[in-house]
């Protein structure tokens, strides 16, 4: 069980890059990501980030999309990260426990 | 019979193994009565197939007992056609046991079946003594009236097996009144996931199962990774096949390796048949009740028996309710769907709807929706059938929209007199599109590139279909091209290999077709093309074979190369050395020469740092490659590259000579391919565009002015 920040690819991904940012560093940079459908997770990540809080970005620069997520300094934190609406949104949902697939 | 599903402590140090024997579960799972029993008709219904002895079509009436979807659905065959039709069903006023409907949904030959409506009348006495069906099918064009007998109150058999090891603690059944957080009037039974597919129409066996699944097959972290479930699989399930067949392996254990998060995952999504085997996880996130739960213990084993029967439900094709309406690229649902996440259903997840698990199941009938029951019963059985139609395709079909008199043909073919291709050998097809009209047309001239209008299907025979997809799709403007009456263009696929794996890597015969969808809606369809893949001439060949056919590898010839993936460059430089004279030594060797014809940029990524790094170019070694795939042996190469490969890579050589001033060398390997394109056939005025510009070329050595290239790609 992680007790910093995990970053979960989740819902819509289909050969996305995606790219995880804070302070203008590069944290993560992903390719070729792809949901297992029967899941509904594409990825699990644990992010290098630091202790509290801060900005983070998500990009899928193929897709022109990009979010910006102010992270609280409550750790351990989890980000789901999902396409939604035909892939044409960036959907982030924060939470203190893990999600669970099935 | 009863079957014991109690489960043994999980750490007693002498298990006893589960044993389930090999029983024929009753079609009536007890809770109807008999009354109801002796008057319902919904089932299974067969009549003979016309022209074939052995044959039967089959009619699936769905219209009483549990969950009725008033729908009747049906296979009309001959020997070379089949249709499978579904029509929804309203009683009549007039009277009993007759139903009638539109029909609205057709897959295969819809002429075969050209009505659109269908009437049923039910005949004969209870418990089906002396009934029948009889179907009268009305509108477009004579009325046809088919009579069928009864075959059995449900819609398909199949066969589950169960499977667990030591330290996993599954829930094969539970008290549906054993957590106080339920539906009020939801019945004080035994569920099992017998029952639950009973319900959804099939009749259920369950095969004998043997001794528990040994944990050292989950390596030393005790966690299983997909590929040791599947080599469990095929150690311990009885029923294991590399074939379609109504039957499904059902595998508990403790944690998979992505850990705790994961419950439970339908797991067989590789290789040719996807869907015989799923696995819940009991030790994962799904052993941890709510907080606050009022009785914990209940509350887990109904989650283990739900994460059951809902990775079985993955097995049948079944997608998560809020994943209905995905489509291509993901997938393709078998009709428009509409996503459901509020769902009371085994494929939504009790902790996505609002108000959380408490909320679900207060509400959970322990069932599947309409939609889902409706796939389950209706959906062309391939769909649905365990090993067949690839996992969450068909979760569908569109019907080609060919007109009878079409404007534009197409052809999918082999440039080559024997459709074989050695094993190893990259498929390589040449599509041609042709104005069949009488007047010019103009057309989009990257239309046959257009992955957004083209579909190429790919079937192994005995294997699934597989749709052909690009590594990449262009967003560009259009350019339009006439096309005089006659008048083809031609575009080059490597089909072999594309995004979601290799569709054309095995020994065995394939069929290829072709649809291309023009603006005005119509579809052209090319005729099937048949090609074989030999086997493996030597032990060498299946060595190199585990290696090439990788996804990075298919990348890497998709682009004719990569500086990137160097593993792939590594395992095609590899075979170009061990294989020299083989045809896939030919793609290997472009693939890795071409881009060491140039310098060139990778993204690079170091201590979080992005920076662009420069490639140089390795201008011998890529003139050493090259030559020998495109020069040494040019009909070798014609022949595997496709004409048009062939003359776009050694146009681009040529064209690369002369900026490296060799413009002698470049006019002989133009003049060469025009030769070699000449003796095989290709049309003439092509032949005499490669012969200008070798001229051209040619004068430039001589110092003449400079050539301006033509063609390529």
């Amino acid at each position: 069980m992680t007790d910093g920040v995990v970053l979960d690819l989740r819902e819509g991904f289909f050969g996305d890059d995606v790219v995880v940012r804070a302070s203008g560093r590069v944290l993560r940079l992903e390719h070729d990501v792809t949901t297992r459908v029967q899941t509904g997770l594409a990825r699990s990540l644990p992010l290098p980030v630091e202790t509290g809080a801060q900005q983070i970005t998500l990009e899928v620069p193929g897709l022109r999309l990009l979010e910006e997520v102010a992270l609280p300094d409550r750790r351990p934190m989890w980000i789901g990260m999902s396409l939604v609406r035909d892939r044409q949104q960036l959907e982030v949902l924060l939470r203190e426990e893990p999600w669970g697939y099935l | 019979m009863t079957i014991d599903h109690t489960v043994p402590p999980s750490r007693a140090a002498d298990l006893a193994p589960i044993r389930i024997d090999d029983v024929e579960s009753s079609p009536d799972d007890g809770s109807e009565s008999t009354a109801a029993a002796a008057i319902r008709v919904s089932g299974l219904y067969l009549r003979p197939s016309a022209g074939l002895p052995f044959r039967r079509d089959e009619l699936r009436l769905d219209v009483d007992g549990r969950f009725p979807q008033m729908t009747v659905s049906g296979v009309v065959r001959t020997s070379l056609r089949r249709v499978h039709w579904i029509a929804s069903l309203t009683p009549s006023a007039a009277a009993t046991s007759v139903w009638s409907g539109p029909i609205w949904f057709k897959d295969g030959d819809a002429l075969l079946l050209p009505q659109t409506s269908a009437e049923v009348r039910v005949l004969g006495g209870p418990f089906g003594v002396g009934r029948k069906a009889e179907v009268r099918f009305t509108g477009s064009g004579t009325d046809l009236v088919h009579e069928y007998r009864p075959a059995g109150p449900d819609f398909d058999t199949v066969e589950f097996e169960f499977d667990q090891t030591a330290d996993a603690n599954p829930a094969y059944s539970i008290d549906l009144h054993g957590h106080p957080n339920r539906p009020v009037d939801l019945p004080d039974e035994t569920m099992t996931a017998q029952k639950v597919y009973q319900r959804a129409g099939f009749r259920v066996r369950t095969t004998t199962k043997g001794p528990l699944v040994p944990t050292v097959g989950a390596g030393t972290d005790a966690r299983w990774s997909d590929t040791e479930m599947h080599d469990a699989m095929q150690a311990h399930w009885s029923r294991f096949a590399d074939r379609a067949q109504w039957s499904l392996w059902v595998f508990n254990a403790a944690l998979h390796e992505q850990g705790t998060s994961l419950g439970g995952v339908m797991f067989d999504d590789i290789g040719p048949n996807h869907r015989q085997g799923t696995a819940i996880f009991t030790e994962s996130f799904i052993a941890t009740p709510p907080a606050g739960d009022p009785d914990a213990a209940a509350a887990v084993a109904r989650m283990r028996f739900w994460t059951m029967c809902h990775e079985m439900g993955h097995a049948f094709n079944l997608a998560h309710s809020w994943q209905k309406s995905l489509g291509a690229p993901v997938g393709s649902p078998w009709l428009p769907l509409q996503d459901a996440p509020e769902e009371r259903s085994f494929m939504n997840y009790p902790f996505r709807v609002a108000g959380g698990p408490t909320a679900f199941f207060g509400d959970f009938e322990y069932r599947f929706s309409d939609q889902e029951l409706l796939f389950l019963r209706h959906a062309p059985r391939a769909f649905v059938e365990m090993g067949n139609a690839e996992w969450f395709d068909h979760h569908g079909f569109e019907d080609a929209n060919v007109s009878p008199e079409p404007t534009i043909g197409l052809v999918a073919r082999l440039t080559r007199s024997s459709a074989s291709l050695e094993f190893l050998e990259p498929a390589v097809i040449e599509l041609k599109a042709t104005n069949l009209t009488r007047t010019p047309m103009v057309v989009d001239q990257e239309l046959l590139g257009d992955s957004r209008r083209l579909t190429i299907v790919v079937k192994r025979d005995n294997g699934t279909a597989k749709v052909w997809r690009p590594f990449a799709t262009a967003l560009r403007e259009p350019v339009g091209q006439v096309l005089l009456p006659d008048e083809s263009m031609y575009h080059s696929v490597l089909v072999g290999a594309g995004a979601g794996g290799w569709t054309i890597a095995e020994p065995g015969w394939y069929t290829i077709q072709a649809i291309l969808r023009l603006d005005t809606g119509e579809d052209v369809v090319s005729s099937p093309l048949r090609l074989r893949v030999e086997p493996p001439a030597t032990f060498e060949d299946e060595r190199v074979s585990h290696d090439l056919f990788t996804d990075d590898v298919a990348r890497t010839l998709s682009f004719d190369g990569s500086r990137e993936l160097t593993d792939a460059n590594d395992v095609l430089r590899g075979v170009a050395d061990r294989l020299p004279d083989r045809r896939i030594a030919t793609h290997a060797q472009v693939a890795v020469g071409s881009p060491m014809t140039r310098n060139g940029k990778i993204l690079t990524y170091d201590n979080g740092q992005e920076g662009v790094s420069v490639v140089p170019a390795r201008p011998q070694e890529a003139r050493s490659l090259l030559e020998s795939a495109l020069l040494t042996d040019q009909d070798q190469a014609a022949r595997t590259l496709g004409h048009i490969g062939f003359r776009e890579r050694t146009e681009a050589l040529a064209q690369w000579l002369v900026g490296e001033g060799q413009a002698r060398d470049a006019h002989d390997v133009l003049a060469q391919l025009g030769d070699t394109l000449a003796e095989r056939g290709v049309k003439p005025a092509v032949v005499a565009e490669i012969r200008a510009e070798a001229g051209r070329v040619g004068a430039t050595a001589n110092g003449g002015a400079k050539t301006q290239r033509k063609g390529g790609r």
